[in-house]
């Protein structure tokens, strides 16, 4: 199953090849379009226990082959459980002929649906959602249903227009959305590759940015943290590789990038080389500099040896302008290598938006050991500050938007007049 | 790289966008067709928050807040309207608001209840007259 996640995304143009590379997606969409569809209620339903078989079927499928989270700790059991129980909701919340368990089944998937946003980090919007949703929300459905229906199940909730239709319109988008997902961003290695990439570039341009002329500095930039002292050109290479290979029709920008590594590379080398030869030439006029009690002083070793010394020291410095050059070039070319990988779909960088809200988009956010952003920490007040800094605008529309709901809802469910009672 | 990464949550989002999705189409009763928009909207929050952690910012988050309040609204009005709609027709059937539809359009009939068999009444069980029922033997004792 893991065969297909890290498989290479390769632009396909053949069925052949989309169906070998999406199959559990598409399985997994048409095991969940038969559950769906013998779920549904109608006058004369097909076993239940098939379809709950089915629907079963198709949610393990679902986390065994879409879902990739490892290791097993406690925010991957308690995102399954959530995941699970939410999905498990809806599917309920569909198959009911009873309104009220199924507006019951639908705060079971806004409380799970809760559960998920506190493992990303949104508590404000986990007891804003069960406050609003599971709060008010259901509970004056639940009022509404109540009111109107109080003999219980109608013959409206026995049956459903075009079961078949509806769950096929719905699965053909799931699996064209998991399709799309997959493409773009896939799982493991991809995202592991994007990652790399991004930090490395970063990396890159905090080389080049480096006002100094030691070769020694540079390279403390350019180390990789998981292989001591070595440094990751090589590495970067070889994703620019990949990275090539998938981008349809080669690329320009990748080869062009691809490039200018090598030639990084190649300075790279010989600019250690130089080093090496400078310090060695530098020993050698000590040597020759100290007072011998055996052999006669030649000052014109010691001459040449300047020379020499003066001659590399320009070829470093060559060297080194050069090194500078190629190292400016590869964040801009890197960047527009991967937005060709993952499209162009970026915000602008010069968006009118405060501190507050967060890093500008065109900016990596920090990331820790396991490669999650940093959050602002508290917060309830890092969201107020956002929302009244930069979505005042939008504050201001919602309240209005919330109290001409208010009076449209009073002036439609307002008793026509029937006289005095 | 994080044990739940940003994929995951899409994925279940997209679920249940799609899983309401079907519920908004194919149920008949009003109020479970605002459910499913409801649930399309939790689909789309789950993206949102998700995008919010991956980038390590708030504006997901903002636009949820948005989201949760243009939802109440929905609901408010939605309410509303399905009181109006159940005074008219005393159901929440929306099969029932079919005369809205294009002048060319064919109703939607529904299709007929499956024909069962009448179910057979039993026949009355009536005691027979006449008969003493079986009762236990008193216990005499003669002497």
């Amino acid at each position: 199953m893991l065969l297909f996640l890290q498989a290479e995304a390769v632009p396909h143009r053949d069925v052949v090849g989309f169906l070998q590379d999406y199959w559990p997606i598409l399985i997994f969409c048409a095991v969940g379009l038969a559950a769906v569809y013998l779920l549904l209620p109608r006058p004369r339903r097909y076993p239940l226990g098939a379809g709950i078989l089915a629907g079963l079927a198709a949610m393990v499928l679902a986390g065994a082959w879409l879902l990739h989270a490892e290791p097993i700790l406690a925010e991957t059991v308690l995102f399954y459980g959530f995941a699970g129980l939410a999905v498990l909701g809806g599917g309920v919340m569909l198959a009911q002929t009873h309104p009220v368990q199924a507006a019951l089944a639908f705060a079971l998937v806004v409380l799970s649906t809760c559960g998920l946003f506190l493992l990303q980090a949104a508590p404000f919007l986990m007891a804003g959602t069960i406050i609003i949703y599971a709060g008010a929300i259901v509970v004056t459905f639940l009022f509404v249903i109540m009111l109107a229906q109080q003999s219980g199940r109608s013959s409206a909730d026995q049956r459903t227009r075009e079961p078949l239709l509806a769950s096929l319109a719905g699965f053909v988008l799931l699996a064209v959305l998991l399709c799309v997902l997959f493409r773009s961003y896939e799982p493991s290695t991809a995202s592991d590759t994007t990652k790399q990439l991004d930090s490395y570039l970063v990396k890159f341009a905090k080389a080049a940015e480096v006002k100094t002329n030691s070769l020694k500095q540079i390279n403390e930039h350019l180390r990789s943290e998981d292989k001591v002292g070595e440094r990751f050109v090589e590495d970067v290479l070889t994703l620019v590789k990949t990275a090539k290979s998938r981008i349809k029709g080669g690329g320009n920008d990748a080869v062009e990038l691809e490039g200018v590594l090598r030639d990084m590379q190649t300075t790279l080398e010989s600019l250690e080389f130089t080093e090496q030869d400078m310090k060695t030439n530098l020993a050698e006029q000590a040597k020759l500099k100290q007072p011998k009690n055996d052999g006669p002083q030649r000052p014109q070793d010691l001459a040449t040896l300047k020379k020499d010394y003066q001659d590399l020291e320009k070829e470093y410095r060559h060297k080194f302008a050069e090194l500078r050059r190629y190292l400016a070039k590869v964040y801009p070319l890197g960047v527009r290598v991967q937005n060709q990988l993952f499209g162009t779909l970026q915000p602008k960088a010069d968006l009118p938006l405060s501190p507050y809200s967060g890093l500008p988009p065109s900016e990596a956010p920090a990331r820790d050991r396991t490669g999650r952003a940093h959050m602002p920490a508290h917060n309830v007040m890092a969201l107020g500050r956002s929302l009244f800094t930069d979505y005042l605008v939008a504050v201001e529309l919602a309240a209005t938007l919330l109290l001409v709901a208010t009076i449209g809802a009073i002036a439609i469910a307002g008793r026509r007049t029937e006289g005095l009672r | 790289m994080s044990p739940v990464s940003l994929h995951n949550y899409l994925i279940v989002g997209a679920i249940l966008f799609v899983l309401g999705l079907i519920g908004f189409l194919s149920r008949r009763n009003l109020i479970l067709m605002f459910l499913s928009a409801e649930m399309m909207l939790q689909g789309v929050a789950l993206n949102l928050v998700a995008f919010a952690r991956f980038r390590g910012n708030l504006q997901g988050q903002s636009f949820v807040l948005f989201i949760i309040a243009v939802a109440a609204c929905e609901a408010a009005i939605a309410l509303a309207l399905v009181l109006a709609l159940y005074r008219q027709r005393h159901s929440l059937d929306v099969s029932l608001w079919q005369d809205v539809r294009e002048p060319d359009l064919e109703p939607v009939l529904d299709e007929e209840e499956p024909m069962l068999p009448p179910a057979e009444e039993p026949m009355p069980h009536l005691p027979a007259t006449g008969k003493e029922p079986a009762r236990p033997k008193e216990p005499t004792h003669v002497r």
